[in-house]
């Protein structure tokens, strides 16, 4: 089994057009140990900021990802993406009817 | 001072903490020690601990219902002997716990006409959460956003399902997976949607075009939309393919190396999928022989599934590219045949006959593949 990969990514941003203050971000992550694949998604609001606000047309997707990291428990949320990967890799739960065979 | 009538005094009307209320003490003997007093801040600093049957604040007539000290930095209130409600140490309320964990435990149902849960935050969500001693089962949350408001239902921690600000219900994406405009967005590496029509009658899926003609379903390949089914009164158009069917290359041979547009034969022998019901699917091969009369249609793909790649769909009628191989040339309108070697050819009249498997729409040369042989896109007819 090779470690897994999580990949993180911003699906969309939503933005005031005014001054292009991002107040929401979407991101999805995904988990994958070369056989097994798992993924969350979400979004994560943002406060305006202060001051030295980067132009939205400045913005990267690894200055975002930075900001979701720091917003939410990325040990945490890697941590039940492993969990999904070793229950689709041991099974701990099934459905299913014995006498549908 | 002369003996008084307790009536006989002033009332006191705001009393202060350190106020005197008077006592007579009728136990005992002098005269001198009968009167005695204490402040009203003492008094009320008094009582004793209780418990919820007897509680040191309560009613003459009702005294198992009162307040109560079940412990150090603890107060409670407890009606008919019972304790009820419990405000720990740490500040936390319990109603029908004595160990509350968050600010407010109850344990049992909460009824009211409407509940509002808010932070000072712009950017914090709220959530109502439902648990078991393994964690978080189904939580149901608000927007985490400052501007824009959502509803969230997660499930094992993990988001599922979101209403957002435009009412839009997403499914597996916290944002609209198309063009912002629809009303149900999916997101989903496996299934998308699966109906089980499990009545005997009904139907699986109805789409109704109400107001006027147009498309009802829209089918794209990475944004760009490759064909459409649309509805012009009381005509349905599939717009944009072709019919397929699946197919197996005989002795189960891989069908990998086969080229899009490659003319197939049917053969007598039916295709297999284990011990599935197969009535009219037949296997195919590469056509070999000139004018073959019983030209299947032509190669499109392997299968997408994971069941395997030994099938393959075999494009019968309708829009497609057909193989012509290299040096023999095609015009727009020209009928054509089986080569017997996998590709086509023109025929030698513009009868359509049995042998006839499409005829060319465009000269426009689709693809050119190694061996110099090249598609153009035709009409497949009634293969």
């Amino acid at each position: 089994m090779s470690d897994t990969v999580f990949t993180w990514h911003i699906a969309q941003l939503e933005r005031e057009t005014a001054d292009g203050y991002v107040f929401t971000a979407h991101y999805t992550i995904d988990a994958n140990d070369g056989t097994y694949k798992a993924g969350a998604y979400g979004s994560i609001g943002f406060e305006r900021p202060e001051e030295d606000m980067i132009p939205f047309a400045d913005l990267t997707e690894e200055i975002v990802i930075g900001w979701v990291k720091e917003r939410l428990d990325v040990e945490q949320i890697e941590a039940a993406l492993q969990s999904q990967l070793d229950e689709q890799r041991h099974p701990s739960k099934a459905s299913g009817l014995p006498w549908a065979a | 001072m002369a003996d008084r009538k307790i009536s006989d005094l002033t009332a006191l009307t705001a009393p202060a903490a350190g106020d005197y209320l008077p006592i007579v003490d009728i136990s005992e003997a002098s005269a001198a020690n009968k009167n005695k007093r204490i402040t009203i801040e003492e008094l009320l600093r008094g009582a004793p601990d209780g418990t919820a049957a007897a509680p040191s604040i309560g009613f003459e007539s009702d005294p198992n219902t009162g307040i109560y000290r079940p412990g150090a930095d603890q107060v409670a209130i407890s009606t008919g002997g019972t304790a009820r409600l419990f405000v720990d140490s740490a500040g936390n309320v319990g109603i029908g716990t004595t160990s509350p964990n968050q600010p407010l435990e109850v344990n049992g149902t909460i009824r009211g006409g409407s509940y509002q849960f808010s932070d000072s935050g712009t950017s914090v969500a709220s959530y109502i959460g439902f648990s078991n001693s393994n964690g978080p089962t189904v939580e149901f949350w608000g927007s985490a956003s400052a501007n824009s408001g959502s509803l969230l239902i997660k499930t094992a921690g993990t988001e599922r399902v979101r209403i957002d600000s435009s009412g839009r219900l997403l499914v597996g994406t916290s944002s609209s997976p198309g063009n912002g405009n629809e009303k149900v967005g999916i997101s989903s590496s496996a299934d998308g949607i699966w109906i089980d029509a499990t009545g005997g009658g009904g139907t699986g899926i109805v789409i109704d075009r109400t107001a006027a003609d147009g498309d009802l379903i829209n089918f794209l390949q990475a944004g760009a939309q490759e064909g459409v089914i649309s509805v012009s009164g009381t005509t349905v158009t599939y717009g944009g393919g072709h019919l397929a069917r699946w197919s197996q290359l005989p002795n189960e041979q891989d069908p990998s190396d086969l080229l899009k547009g490659t003319v197939m034969s049917n053969l007598d022998e039916m295709c297999e999928w284990g011990e599935e019901d197969n009535e009219q699917l037949n296997k195919t091969k590469v056509s070999d022989i000139e004018g073959d009369l019983n030209v299947a249609g032509v190669f499109v793909s392997t299968s997408f599934s994971d069941d395997g790649p030994l099938d393959y769909f075999v494009a019968m009628t309708g829009d497609m590219i057909i193989r012509i191989a290299a040096g023999i040339p095609v015009h727009r309108g020209q009928l054509l045949m089986s080569a017997g070697d996998g590709t086509a050819k023109p025929q030698d009249d513009d009868i359509v006959r049995s042998k006839t498997i499409a005829k060319v729409t465009s000269n426009h040369v689709t693809c050119t593949y190694d061996d110099g042989s090249y598609c153009v896109p035709c009409v497949l007819m009634a293969c």
